[in-house]
This record gives C-alpha cells, structure tokens and sequence, in this order.
C-alpha cells in the first residue's frame, strides 16, 4: 500500500483556550499540489508550522512520510515562511552557500539561474534589497530544493502581479514530479489554474477538500467563486 | 552538521568582536606612552616637584586607567553578551523560522551556540591578558626607570600569594573556571528560551527578565550549597588540619554540583526545542 505524504490525525492546537486546529483529519497523496485556502485566522499558517516541525502540537499527530515532524523530515520539506527569515546582514550569495551546507538536495545552479533570471544580484546584502525582492530570494531558494514536500506559506502575497506569474510557474516547473505543494494563500484566482487538489479551512477544523477538477466539473464554477460563495454564507467570514 | 552550525555561529559572532579585538589593539597602543607620562608626572607629583601639567597627566592617567580596566572587562564580557544576543535572534526571532527548519538535532543547535561562546572568550580574554600584560610591563619597566620602588618585574608582575598550592588544586581550578562558564551560558540560553516558550509578546523584555532572575536564583541557590560545603568542612574541622585537602575536596564538590546543574539546564533546554517549541 503506498504510503500518503501527509497524515493527521485528529490534529488540535491550542493556545490557552482558543483553538487554532481543532481535530483535523487529513491525508495528501505524493506528487500533488494543494491549496489550504481559508479566511485569516482560520488555522493555515498554524497547520503549515506544525507540518515544519515550528510548533508542537496540543493532541493528536501529524506524520510526514511516516515520521513525526523532526530531523528526518525537516530533510524532505522545503518550508517557505509569510515573513524574511535570514540574518539581514547575509549577501544573496551566502544564503546561496547556507542552503548548499545544510540541504544535500540544494541545486545552487538552479538557483542562480532564477536569481538572474530575476534581475537579483548575488552580492547584494539582504537588508539593501526591497521586502518583494527578499521574499523573491526566499521562494528560489525553497524552491530550489529537491524536497518531497514543499509548504509554502503566501509565497505570492508580498509580490507584484508581474512576478507572480514567474514564481507560480517556476513553483511548478522547478518541484520533482513525485514531490507535493502545499500553498497557504488568499490569491485563490492566481493559484487555482496549478492547483490538483484544495482545503477549505475554518476556525481550524477542514470545512471542505477535495480535487479542483472535479470541483469545476460538478458545480462549473471556479475555486475562487466556490470560496467565495462558500465563506460569504459563513458568519466568520 | 556540528561543525556547519560552528562555522556560521562564528561567522555571526565576528562582526561584533573583531572590532572589540581592534579597539583593544589601539587602546594598548594608546597606553604605553600614556602609562610613561602618568608614572613619571606620579614621581615628580610625589616629590612636590610637579608642575600643573603634571597634575593634570595623574589625573587624566587615572581616569585613562579606570576606562581601560572597564574596556579589558567589556572585552572578556563580550563574547557572552554577544552569544546570548545571537542565541535569542537566531532561535526565538524570525531567524528561528529558519533554524528550528534544518534538519539537525536541538541539541546540535546548543552546543555550537557553547563552543563558539567558548571560542571566542578565549579568544578576547586572551587578547584582554596580553592587553593587561603589555600595559603592567610598561608600568613596571616605567617604575623601574624611575628608580622608584624596590620591586622587581616579577613581582610586581605575579600575584604576591601563591594559593594554589599543588598541582591537583591548580587542575581542578581551571576546571572549575570552565565548567562555571558552561554552567552561565547554559543557564542563560536556558532562561531565554523558556522566555520564549511562555509568550510570544514582548520577547526581548520577557528573556531579559529570565535572564536577570535566574541569575539571582541560581546565585542565592549556589551560596546556600557553599555554605552547607562549609559549615560541613568546617564543623569537621578539615579547613584547619587540612587546608589543601580542603581545598581540593571544596573544588571538587563544587564541579560535580556545576557539572550536575549543566547537565540538568542543557536537557532542559533541549527537551523545550524539541516539545515545547512555540514559533507563533
């Protein structure tokens, strides 16, 4: 039986009283790309970091590949952050070498092309570059990797329209076949053309999942009306 | 993956105390004429034979001392400061998002934050000793020159008593000295991560109170075990038949409590990275 990539089970977070998760359920296949979409504060972003071993869970688990998140999976998931994560005193060029010392999967060619591609010098200082810029950096760099999972955290939020379409086409192009995405972000119409498969968050339990094809075939509509249509009724939304 | 994390701990590290190691390197290169005019205008201050100027330069010598003396302290304080910075930026900031996602073990993460805390004391209180070395010379030779004190370079150079008597006692001191660091920075990076673990606001206010407290804590629950080590070496009456038995007895106790702590502070610490991480 093949093993799914991502299991949880009756996952919940808590801080204090609120509920960030409470007992989601979940399984994701190899070779997918999912959006986890949700209105703000619905539980995606906590979801994404329990997933890259950034938060520890209240009760019940969650399995990558089999093992809970620690050292062996933090080896398979490329983990892409809503906010700037490296030292701003570090050159493009020795966050380069950073990835390449501690990621065996690094491809530092790969990921020059793209820096050049984007017009990002690899001697520029980090905290010289604009916040798009930085984020820019960050995407080639998870995205440069050969990992099994990538959780990718509004990797196009902070970015203009223009670079969008380069990063959601260079997220498609530049993952293995056999490896998942996992997109947490609020641009559904900009996703949903790549997307296999959605969640549908709320108040941290799975509202609705399932495959975007099949969505547009039943109800002939798009994900983006389906979200809206969907948390329009709700009144957290 | 040790020795990647060292690289890169270092690195960080760097950019603060290579420019400490610079400042050090002038300030001594600043005190040799300056300690040769203070000595000489002391002379002739003390033989009533001094003019204005003189007065002046014992004065400006004084207070050029005392800066020194704090700037030989800053130095060997330093590498500390700066690892405990570097520790709360990298792993309970923004930075962590990064660190906390490479595949290595918590404890890996410590002990690189240990040994490049290490490393780089040693490296600033050795240039602080050379820097203490160079400006006592310069007095000593001064004063020699001057004619104006019986002492030799030797002694003015070395410590009048020699406490540690046997081989086995100077061992154990120099243990004791490194384990003590080890046991700090372990309480330390303890305290600022449990800060770290119990709120996500104000962070920096939250591991500087940490911080200070368990300093207090810590130092009022080692005063209570080195009194008890007392009163029972003490009451035995060892301190007086057998003072470097004593002695070598205290050191010991002493190291094998501060290695128990250490140990204890580091698994705390640890267990915390791995179950109680807390990156909201």
């Amino acid at each position: 039986m093949d093993q799914k990539l991502i299991v949880t089970d009756r996952l919940s977070k808590s801080y204090g009283g609120l509920f960030a998760l409470r007992d989601l359920s979940l399984s994701l296949d190899s070779g997918r790309i999912i959006g986890l979409l949700g209105p703000n504060g619905s539980g995606k972003t906590t979801l994404i970091k329990i997933l890259a071993g950034l938060l520890t869970p209240t009760a019940g688990r969650a399995l990558i590949d089999g093992s809970e998140p620690g050292e062996r999976t933090k080896s398979l998931v490329s983990y892409l952050p809503e906010r700037p994560y490296f030292n701003s005193y570090m050159t493009v060029s020795e966050c380069l070498s950073f990835f390449e010392d501690f990621y065996a999967d690094f491809d530092r060619l790969q990921a020059e092309r793209m820096l050049l591609s984007l017009g990002v010098p690899v001697d520029a200082k980090l905290k010289h570059l604009s916040k798009g810029t930085k984020e820019k950096v960050q995407l080639v760099l998870v995205m440069s990797r050969r990992a099994r999972l990538y959780l990718l955290d509004e990797p196009i939020a902070g970015v203009d329209p223009a670079a969008r379409d380069y990063i959601l086409k260079t997220i498609i192009s530049s993952r293995n076949p056999d490896s998942s995405v996992l997109i947490s972000t609020h641009l559904i119409a900009d996703v949903e053309s790549f997307l296999d498969e959605f969640l549908l968050i709320n108040r941290g339990q799975l509202m609705l999942s399932g495959d975007v094809k099949r969505l547009h075939a039943e109800r002939n509509m798009s994900l983006d009306h389906y979200f809206r249509e969907v948390f329009a009724c709700s009144a957290n939304y | 993956m040790l020795r990647k994390l060292l690289k890169y701990d270092i690195k960080s590290l760097k950019r603060m105390c290579l420019p400490a190691l610079l400042i050090l390197a002038i300030l001594t290169a600043v005190a040799i004429p300056v300690m040769v005019l203070f000595v000489k205008a002391t002379e002739r201050v003390a033989l009533t034979d001094g003019s204005f100027f003189d007065q002046l330069t014992v004065v400006g010598g004084a207070f050029f001392i005392l800066a020194t003396v704090f700037a030989l302290i800053a130095a060997i304080a330093l590498p500390t400061i700066g690892v405990l910075i570097d520790f709360y930026r990298t792993l309970t900031t923004d930075e962590a998002y990064l660190t906390f996602t490479l595949p290595v073990k918590p404890r890996r993460l410590l002990l690189s934050k240990l040994l490049n805390s290490a490393i780089w004391s040693a490296v600033m209180g050795a240039a602080a000793l050379l820097s203490a070395f160079i400006i006592l010379l310069t007095i000593g030779i001064a004063v020699g020159a001057e004619g104006g004190s019986d002492l030799s370079t030797e002694e003015i150079l070395l410590p009048a008593a020699d406490i540690l008597s046997s081989a086995i006692t100077k061992i154990l001191a120099v243990i004791f000295v490194v384990i003590s660091f080890i046991n700090t920075q372990l309480l330390y990076f303890m305290a600022i991560f449990f800060a770290s673990v119990i709120t996500q606001k104000n962070k920096l206010l939250t591991a500087i109170a940490m911080v200070i407290g368990a300093y207090f804590s810590y130092s009022t629950l080692s005063g209570i075990f080195s009194l008890i080590l007392s009163l029972i070496l003490g009451l035995s009456g060892a301190i007086y038949t057998h003072p470097s038995l004593a002695s070598i007895i205290t050191l010991s106790v002493y190291i094998l409590f501060l290695s128990g702590m250490s140990y204890l502070f580091f698994r705390l610490t640890e267990h915390m990275m791995e179950k109680k991480l807390n990156l909201a």
